[in-house]
């Protein structure tokens, strides 16, 4: 092998690119299209002219605020696969607040307040199981979990229940948001502020964690939590607040689709982009900066699974198998390197 | 007479409404003891409920379904086998990717089956018992799968602690290192308790849509698997206690309904929380008492507090 | 026979008979280097600074009950028993790392368990755990990192490190720690030079930053799988700190170092201790009985 690492990683990284297309091309072939022109397919849908290019960064946005969201955790070893239930909660929380607004707010004071008022509420669900890891040890991945069942049916409850827009004519939904409580979007298409957000705090994150005595300690605490506990660190606090920081994460990614994407409180708005936001961090080794093009390749295999359903008729759950895949691949391609030893 | 009839009532749904749960939670119980988690088992349990039900809408024999579910989510365990076993990848990893893989495979094929129906089992014939007040009654809701469940569980634990190969599974859950210097080789134990697990997973799955709901929904499980992960915990990988803390969950399902039936001025999106809280209750109290008292198995402690 | 391997090479072959210790010690270390560490005199002013009353904790496998000493300003007590009666665990519960399940262990008058979150009282207490690989360091990151451990909460907000590359290399040196490079990763240390690194962490005036030694210095094996040579080094700094006024606790294996060094010998049998025996009345005998647990 090489003595250069980067060359050696780039090499891995596009023997795995190379297995998820051959695992998606027999895919196809299973369902008797032909695999190149579908995959061809999917490179147009994502990136083929500048509506689907917008479209996919959109679809990208609450990836990478939810690929943040677990990664933050993980910086502490925690696996928190809790991004869709605190992505309801930030919409369920924000739109609280949004829908008592004075009418008159001004869209400076409105769009902080709201953005604050979410990450409230996705920190809340992050921080109970935070706090029961912290506190009794239960494990936090199972917890997690079960909290996104509760924050999804929160806001069932809320559109079908006190929240429903009588305008809407049965269709579940809170009123409409005024318009200063709706993120800007740009290029006459729906990609939004939020992506802008979302970058910002990938970077600032990441010279938090990596800059930092903060970021130290949770590395300190991560590979070894008796020795940071005799430095006099406190592992439980510590642990509750990356929980409720990844929680805040996620609730940002709720409220940014909720106000930009759809206007109004839907049920079921959280979509998958939780558990792809999860796939995202896992894959990018957790490193803040490696998400981005990660949520990116995400966000365009979710955009073109679109263009699929128009094109090819496959059903839209296409996308989830096909992130499914390339996780596999990813999986499997580094358990391979690690039993090997290259 | 009204009271037995209820709490007789309410005894069956309960059941028949854990029944789909507890073929779950017996084989992630399994799998755990061989020192493996797999949350996989949402997507093994979607695989098997769209498998079975595919095939019972297909052959119209139910049973031929049930065993197409099993098999299927047999077949998706075992990528889980390749990855955590033979690759050892992290057990959570791998298990978000098959549940992704289960659901999302399911939700591609199963497009077509919405909304279609089927018969289900045949009513058992209980003869000469469904004649008895109230008890015949009840017992006519039984399905097979309910009756199964009642003796899969004793088996599993006589297996587990009564045998020799059950003896192997738990020391190689107990410590993988010790039961390969005992001559066991726990790699082919670990792949048991995986395939173990997928199937009966499976079977949970396509009891779930074949005979509880007899149709099919996308994500028609719900976090069933992911509840039967926190169950094994509650349960303290216990075969025996398998029923009883699906039961918990049962019971908790039936009553929701049973209040809503009712006509309960609260909303059912709120009462359909209820199992989900109730699940982590009961988990975080079997966390304490698993402190307390041990009782969990070692690599698997270390695997839950992520210090492989 | 006895073979002498050093540093991959034979040394000698010699029959075992009429081999003396010593001998042994000088043909494994190579000439005279070995200076053995001086015997600390026992403090003649008994203050007492750790006092630790009715202390239990553990589980059904591994458990201490009821243990109760006290140790004065500039005393070693050793702790002697086979390993698996509860050394860990006690060791752990007097530095402050695990909440006992009922006692006291108070040090300068200040109780070591505090109400909230564990974690050491690291300011007042150098601890050697057992097993450096698993309780004292944290393998995934580099040697500096890990020297520096304790001073972490104490850094700026923005890291700096400033001069502690060259302290770090100093202490490497000092402790004999190879390699000598401190961006390795500590998990990559062989299990005699972790030991030597923990040590030196420890006991290398670098803990609390201060110019006062710690009150309490509690040392598990910490000189498990070292040489000769490196043990009296190691001996050397940790009975040091009782000259300079700290309380040393000191837990070994190792019999004849107890005799010669500890101040104080206290037996530990399946989690208790049996009886707490002075220097001048101690011998091989009586302890080697007790740690099989005679009473």
């Amino acid at each position: 092998m090489t003595n250069r690492p980067w060359l050696r990683e780039t090499a891995w990284a596009i023997g795995t690119a190379l297995l998820f297309l051959a695992l998606c091309a027999g895919f196809f072939l299973l369902l008797g299209k032909h695999p190149l022109e579908l995959i061809w397919q999917v490179a147009l849908g994502a990136f083929g002219d500048k509506y689907s290019a917008t479209e996919t960064l959109v679809k990208t946005t609450p990836i990478l605020f939810c690929a943040l969201a677990a990664a933050v955790p993980a910086r502490l070893g925690l696996l928190s696969v809790g991004q869709s239930g605190q992505f309801y909660l930030g919409a369920f929380v924000g739109t609280f607040f949004v829908l008592r607004f004075p009418a008159a707010t001004p869209a400076f004071i409105a769009l902080p307040a709201m953005l604050l008022c979410a990450g409230a509420g996705g920190a809340a669900w992050g921080l109970v199981p935070g706090f029961l890891r912290a506190r009794v040890g239960v494990n936090e991945t199972l917890t997690t979990l079960l909290f996104n069942y509760v924050g999804s049916l929160l806001v069932d409850w809320a559109v079908y229940g006190p929240w429903r827009d009588p305008n809407n004519l049965g269709w579940p939904a809170s009123p409409p948001f005024p318009e200063a409580a709706k993120l800007p979007s740009y290029l006459g298409s729906r990609l939004h502020a939020g992506l802008f957000i979302a970058i910002a705090l990938a970077v600032g994150l990441h010279v938090l964690l990596t800059r930092t005595r903060w970021g130290l300690m949770l590395r300190v605490m991560k590979s070894n939590r008796k020795v940071a506990e005799s430095a006099g660190m406190r592992y439980g606090l510590h642990v509750v607040a990356v929980m409720a920081m990844g929680g805040a994460l996620a609730g940002l990614a709720g409220i940014c689709e909720t106000s930009a994407i759809q206007g109004r409180l839907q049920s079921g708005v959280a979509a998958n982009y939780g558990i792809t936001g999860f796939l995202v961090a896992w894959m990018a080794g957790q490193h803040l900066i490696k998400i981005l093009p990660l949520a990116l390749v995400m966000g365009a295999i979710i955009s073109a699974s679109d263009a699929l359903q128009l094109f090819a008729e496959l059903p839209s759950a296409i996308a989830v198998v096909m992130q499914a895949m390339l996780f596999l691949s990813v999986l499997g391609i580094a358990g391979w390197r690690k039993r090997k030893g290259v | 007479m009204d009271v037995a009839m209820f709490l007789a009532g309410f005894l069956v749904s309960g059941l028949r409404s854990c029944t789909p749960l507890f073929y779950v939670l017996l084989g992630e119980t399994l799998t755990e003891r061989v020192g493996v988690v797999n949350l996989g088992v949402e997507g093994q349990m979607l695989i098997g409920a769209f498998f079975g039900f595919a095939t019972t809408v297909w052959t119209g024999n139910p049973w031929l379904g049930m065993v197409a579910g099993a098999a299927a989510g047999m077949l998706l365990s075992a990528v889980h086998g390749l990855l955590c076993v033979t690759l050892k990848a992290n057990f959570f990893a791998s298990g978000v990717a098959l549940w992704m893989l289960g659901g999302g495979l399911s939700a591609f094929f199963g497009i077509n089956l919405v909304g279609q129906k089927i018969e289900g089992f045949p009513p058992i014939p209980w003869g000469p018992f469904a004649h008895i007040p109230v008890v015949g009654q009840a017992l006519a809701q039984l399905t097979p799968t309910v009756l199964l469940s009642l003796f899969v569980g004793p088996a599993a634990g006589f297996w587990l602690y009564r045998t020799r190969p059950g003896l192997h599974w738990r020391a190689v859950g107990e410590s993988a290192e010790a039961a390969r210097t005992m001559g066991i080789v726990p790699e082919r134990v670990k792949w048991q308790g995986i395939l173990t697990g997928g199937f009966l997973s499976g079977f949970g799955g396509a009891s779930l849509s074949v005979d509880y709901t007899r149709n099919w929904i996308e994500w028609m499980t719900a976090g069933r698997g992911l509840i039967a992960v926190g169950l094994v915990i509650v349960a303290r990988w216990n075969p025996y206690l398998a029923l009883p803390s699906a039961f918990l969950f049962g019971a908790t399902e039936a009553l929701t309904l049973r209040l809503q039936s009712m006509g309960v001025k609260v909303s059912p999106y709120l009462l359909s929380t209820l199992p989900y809280l109730v699940c982590l209750v009961v988990l975080v109290y079997g966390y304490w008492r698993a402190r307390q008292r041990g009782g969990m198995p070692r690599d698997l402690a270390a695997a839950f507090a992520h210090t492989e | 026979m006895v073979a002498v391997l050093r540093q991959g090479r034979l040394i000698e072959e010699k029959a075992a008979e009429g081999l003396t210790s010593s001998e042994l010690a000088r043909l494994m270390v190579g000439e005279s280097n070995l200076r053995k560490a001086d015997r600390i005199p026992a403090p003649t002013a008994l203050k007492p600074r750790l006092e630790v009353q009715g202390l239990s904790a553990g589980d059904a496998f591994d458990s201490i009950e009821n243990i109760g000493f006290t140790i004065a300003a500039g005393e070693i007590l050793g702790i002697a028993g086979v390993s698996g009666n509860g050394q860990g665990l006690l060791a752990d519960a007097v530095a402050g790392l695990l909440r006992p399940a009922a006692g006291e262990v108070i040090l300068d008058g200040e109780p070591i368990h505090r109400e909230g979150a564990v974690r050491a009282d690291y300011r007042r207490v150098s601890y050697i755990p057992e097993r450096p690989l698993q309780n004292a360091v944290a393998a995934e990151l580099d040697l500096m990192v890990n020297l520096h451990v304790k001073k972490i909460t104490e850094f700026p907000f923005w890291l700096r490190w400033g001069s502690a590359q060259q302290n770090t290399e100093k202490a490497l040196e000092g402790f004999d720690v190879r390699p000598r490079d401190p961006r390795r990763k500590a998990g990559q240390l062989s299990g005699g030079n972790l030991q030597k690194l923990v040590s030196a962490r420890e006991l290398g005036g670098l803990p609390s930053g201060s110019p006062d030694v710690p009150g309490l210095v509690i040392a598990c094996y910490p000189t498990m799988g070292l040489d000769v040579s490196a043990t009296q080094a190691i001996y050397a700094k940790l009975f040091g700190y009782a000259s300079k006024g700290s309380a040393v606790l000191w837990i070994s294996e190792d019999l004849d170092d107890l005799l010669t060094y500890a101040h104080r010998i206290a037996v530990l049998f399946h989690g208790k201790i049996l009886r707490t025996i002075d220097h001048e009345n101690a011998d091989r005998n009586t302890i080697g009985a007790l740690m099989m647990g005679a009473e």
